[in-house]
């Protein structure tokens, strides 16, 4: 399973849609507090966490993640329009394996890294 | 008295005439005695004391080619001026308004000196240099810093800009990446497109509230089309919809008085679901969002309270303009969802545009409070064409 943190519900649960039909089973929510809930319940193969969200960062999401015994293996790409050279370089820090930019990459593509990042292959095309 | 040691005298009675000044420029009018002198005195001291340090040959030289200065008093001159231009800007003044406090100060000092000591002196024509040596340099570094401190908050909001707009762009390209997958699915189709359409209405707000910002910001006034309307029915409809997509957080409304009047009812309504947003937003959910309308005798006041972290002081003034507000490091802006972060600016310019204003307090005992206040009947304003002609000739 793939978690989708973004707190614009629209672009979560798009994402969400396009994984789906390229064969992955996905969930979105749409805060850092909904996604730490959830993954106590469930690990997911790949979190893919925005940044810039309103009540809890992604970064801090991140941190979090990373700083607790039993979630800090869970893989974790940033999915963000954050371009600075220092948000990159800070989630890469904090264990993100990868940061990708909203916009920057087709989503065919988009769909490839994250399913290659997840580990999961693909089941259906 | 030479004038360098007449300005360290007299520092009292030459801020007393830049207040008078500073007051009577537009974004100055609100403001108490503290902000408005802000850095002055520091700026009349260190200039003083520049003046009175040695200078060379070669030094008046460079200085008068607005070349690097040197000398510890000449620093602490270039350091009050910096901080003075960005306090301005911060307040609302523009560059020919912080030019013009300059002359105003220029001015004073010397009325004010010129008065103290009618027989002129030969030493006056050095001291009267150096004094305009002084103060030239201290615009010249006021001007420099106002200019990069502008230059630095654009670059902030528009890289906001594109960030808040990429994100509903971003759920529009994915939902129509996804509808040819879909097609033999009639939910999911209807689902992608109503994921555009609420995007597209996003984009469309954001690209609404940025022509608002930059036509107001070019001086061009916010149009109004004042009609007869009911605030009591309009507050009502908008606390309705905001309880619908908050279910959890209570959303209290009052209202008190005659509130039938003319205005603009699309605008008022922009304003208020403005604060509501940010109230629900930023305020803490353990304390009640109320809207109060009432009516006095004179005019309507529209307050929007929410509980929790009071802004902080230094911020308040500052609050309205989203190029200042959030362009420091220590305190980034976070807008909400669907927003450019431009929610306060607008609802300002529309109290202005109906002929009332908006204010704020907040403390940690009260709370915060945005209260706009207009009267009961607005005049219409057509607004201007950002880009005509006419207007670009008044610039």
């Amino acid at each position: 399973m793939i978690l989708i943190v973004d707190d614009q519900k629209d672009m979560g649960a798009g994402l969400e849609r396009l994984l789906r039909y390229a064969g992955h089973e996905s969930v979105s929510v749409t805060g850092g507090a909904e996604a730490l809930a959830m993954l106590h319940l469930r690990k997911p193969s790949l979190l893919v966490l925005d940044v810039n969200m309103p009540e809890m960062d992604g970064l801090t999401v991140l941190k979090t993640i990373k700083e607790h015994a039993e979630l800090k293996d869970v893989r974790i790409v940033m999915y963000s329009t954050d371009t600075h050279p220092e948000t990159i370089t800070e989630a890469k820090r904090l264990g993100a394996v990868d940061f990708l930019i909203k916009g920057s990459i087709g989503f065919e593509k988009l769909v490839d890294r994250i399913c290659e990042l997840a580990g999961e292959p693909k089941t259906a095309d | 008295m030479r004038l360098a040691d007449f300005i360290l005298a007299n520092v009292e009675p030459i801020l007393a005439g830049w207040e008078v000044f500073a007051r009577s420029i537009g974004a100055g009018e609100h403001l108490d005695q503290l902000a408005l002198r802000d850095h002055a005195p520091q700026i009349l001291q260190a200039t003083a004391r520049d003046m009175k340090s040695p200078q060379t040959a070669a030094e008046r030289v460079n200085k008068s080619e607005g070349r690097s200065h040197t000398g510890e008093d000449s620093e602490a001159l270039d350091g009050a001026s910096t901080a003075h231009a960005v306090e301005r800007l911060g307040l609302g003044f523009d560059m020919l308004e912080v030019m013009s406090e300059y002359r105003a100060l220029r001015a004073s000092v010397l009325q004010l000196w010129h008065a103290s000591s009618p027989a002129a002196h030969e030493r006056d024509v050095d001291d009267l240099t150096r004094f305009n040596e002084s103060i030239d340099q201290s615009l010249s570094k006021a001007v420099a810093s106002y200019t990069q401190r502008v230059d630095q908050a654009r670059d902030m909001f528009l890289a906001i800009l594109s960030h808040d707009l990429r994100n509903p762009l971003g759920a529009i390209a994915m939902s129509a990446h996804v509808l040819p997958m879909v097609s033999n699915d009639k939910a999911e189709i209807v689902e992608c497109g109503l994921r555009i359409t609420r995007s597209a209405s996003v984009m469309e707000r954001m690209i609404s509230d940025l022509l608002d910002y930059t036509r107001t910001r070019l001086g061009a006034g916010m149009p109004v089309n004042p009609a007869p309307m009911d605030l009591a029915v309009l507050g009502r409809e908008l606390i309705e919809e905001f309880r619908a997509a908050h279910p959890k957080r209570m959303i209290e409304f009052h209202t008190e008085g005659e509130l039938k009047g003319r205005w603009d009812s699309d605008r008022i309504r922009q304003a208020i679901s403005n604060l509501v947003g940010n109230a629900i937003q930023h305020g803490s959910a353990d304390f009640p969002v109320t809207l109060s309308i009432s009516g006095t005798r004179s005019e309507v006041v529209i307050g929007v309270h929410s509980g929790g972290n009071p802004i902080p002081p230094g911020e308040l003034p500052k609050i309205f303009d989203p190029l200042i507000r959030g362009s420091s490091a220590d305190h980034p802006q976070k807008n909400r969802p669907g927003s450019i972060g431009m929610g306060l600016y607008i609802a300002r310019e529309v109290a202005k545009s109906h002929g009332g204003r908006i204010d704020v307090t907040s403390t940690v005992k009260d709370g915060t409070t945005f209260t706009i206040r207009v009267p009961y009947e607005s005049a219409p304003r057509a607004g201007q064409p950002i880009l005509d002609v006419e207007h670009i000739a008044k610039m």
